[in-house]
């Protein structure tokens, strides 16, 4: 069904991402996640969806290394996620600017972090401005932004740095649902033109089956793996992908899925 | 805030304007009706007469005065931020160093004054001491504070991009921070003329243009020029407003882009 090269999961190479019975314990006893077991090939965009609780942004933060496994083994880019750091854009829960910087050293700032020079970070950063349509608004600082704008900046950031893996928790949360379909859209088009790999964690299904390769339902107390769904829908998606009944067939599966998780 | 200053602004004139005259009315009557003696409460004209009569002691006071409060603020703010920065870089340096700061700030500076005075002599040196004493604390508690608040989040996104310690100290919690700093610093000022005041007092050198407005200040109450009193009160609170002012302005400058204390202000 997958008419993309970009976006078309490779059989053949190994993994980017893998977990292998992966258990998150917090303080020592309280079990977030047990025995998780995920591949993601290059090309995959795998959403995490599943009852609050259920430890999805736990599970996104071990990928990104900010958090350890209690024990398991998760790789990433061929070794720990903490190496693979200039590998990874992450896109956080409401934008999470600088609020001290306009939004050009906001974009420009793991650059900075990574020692790029500061003529080639200012570069860089006009390109994903100009990329996510805020090239009018350079010069702004982060409060002066609606809140699809500052979605669109932390975007931008996470993309700066031309990652090979980007994982978004729960990007468009608080978002209302016309800017988070356009987002939606807008990530779509990124998506076909660099071609990474992703996670995202979300509450909408729609949301999910729409983005998304490959769909994991997660279970609750502790957090299980409940299904994993593949999203037949054909590469690239738009506006339209909505109004087609593949769509809307597959968001009344994953939808049964999800509710299955509680019998 | 921004609203209640909003009126036209002959308002913001008016009202003051309308306070004073009432507070000048009520004086005059004091001092005309009840007779007070000028040596309790002087005629605010008998405070501008003795005051220009006085001025050039009272300038020379006030730029002697001055030199030192900038002298000891500066100290205060330097000295303050390098405290901060170093408490806020570890668990163990805020454990091991803040108990002895607080015991440096709990311990009474007229204690501490003639020791300060043995040690670096009757002069601007001890002066600079004492306003440092009284002006850093607010500085280093506000500052620490914010140094050692950052938000979660925030710290996350450098800890994606392996950020060093150095740098998130400098592009993150200092930044993080400003806005505490600022708050530290609108106090210290506030308090740097009664420093470097209460230092002239003690510490202060009585003879010609050395003298500051402290000084100034104990020469006038042992002849019990008690109008000059009033005007020496008056000039040192012109100092007050003049380091208030600056950092109000600075601290405009730092923050009025971002930072919410200053949303009113847009447009």
């Amino acid at each position: 069904m997958e008419n993309s090269t970009a976006t078309a999961p490779s059989q053949t190479q190994p993994p980017l991402i893998e977990l292998r019975g992966v258990e998150k314990c917090f303080d020592g006893e309280t079990r977030i996640l047990d025995g998780i077991d995920l591949s993601l090939p290059r090309g995959e965009f795998l959403a995490l969806i599943g009852p609050s609780g259920c430890g999805k942004s736990t599970l996104l933060k071990l990928i990104a290394g900010l958090l350890k496994e209690t024990s398991g083994s998760i790789i990433v880019g061929g070794g720990a996620p903490t190496d693979a750091h200039g590998k990874l854009g992450f896109v956080f829960q409401d934008a999470n600017l600088l609020p001290w910087m306009n939004i050009v050293d906001n974009v420009a700032l793991p650059l900075k972090l990574m020692g790029v020079a500061t003529e080639q970070r200012e570069k860089t950063a006009l390109e994903m401005l100009k990329m996510v349509d805020l090239g009018h608004a350079l010069d702004r600082y982060p409060r002066e932004l609606s809140g699809g704008m500052r979605m669109r900046v932390s975007i931008a950031r996470a993309l700066a740095t031309d990652p090979e893996i980007l994982l978004l928790d729960e990007p468009f949360g608080a978002l209302d649902e016309m800017t988070r379909n356009s987002l939606n859209e807008e990530l779509m088009q990124l998506r076909e033109r660099q071609g990474w790999t992703g996670v995202f964690v979300t509450h909408s299904v729609s949301e999910a089956v729409f983005l998304s390769s490959k769909i994991a339902v997660l279970s609750a107390n502790p957090g299980k793996l409940h299904a994993l769904i593949d999203v037949d829908l054909p590469f690239p998606r738009n506006a339209r992908t909505r109004e087609m009944e593949s769509f809307h067939k597959q968001v009344a599966d994953v939808t049964r899925s999800l509710h299955s998780v509680h019998d | 805030m921004a609203s209640a200053s909003k009126g036209s602004s002959w308002q913001t004139f008016m009202w003051p304007a309308v306070v004073g005259l009432v507070v000048l009315a009520v004086w005059y009557a004091t001092v005309l009706w009840l007779g007070v003696p000028e040596y309790q409460l002087p005629a605010p004209h008998r405070i501008i007469e003795e005051g220009a009569r006085e001025a050039p002691t009272l300038w020379s006071g006030l730029l002697q005065t001055l030199y030192a409060c900038l002298l000891g603020f500066t100290a205060s703010v330097v000295g303050g931020l390098v405290l901060s920065i170093l408490l806020a870089s570890s668990t163990w340096a805020y454990q091991g160093i803040y108990p002895y700061v607080l015991m440096l700030k709990m311990m009474p500076v007229i204690v501490l004054a003639p020791i300060i005075i043995i040690w670096f002599g009757q002069g601007i040196a001890s002066i600079t001491v004492i306003t440092f004493l009284i002006c850093f604390f607010p500085i280093v508690a506000n500052t620490t504070m914010g140094l050692r608040s950052v938000d979660r989040n925030l710290s996350e996104l450098f800890q994606v991009y392996s950020a060093t310690q150095r740098q998130k100290m400098l592009y993150l919690r200092i930044p993080a921070a400003l806005p505490y700093f600022f708050t530290g610093l609108k106090i210290a000022a506030a308090l740097t003329p009664i420093g470097a005041l209460y230092g002239d007092t003690v510490a202060g050198m009585g003879s010609g243009s050395q003298a500051g407005l402290g000084f100034v200040v104990v020469i006038f109450s042992s002849q019990l020029k008690v109008p000059a009193l009033f005007a020496a009160a008056f000039t040192a609170c012109a100092i007050g407003f003049l380091f208030v002012g600056l950092v109000n302005l600075l601290s405009w400058w730092a923050l009025h882009r971002w930072h919410d204390s200053y949303l009113g202000d847009e447009a």
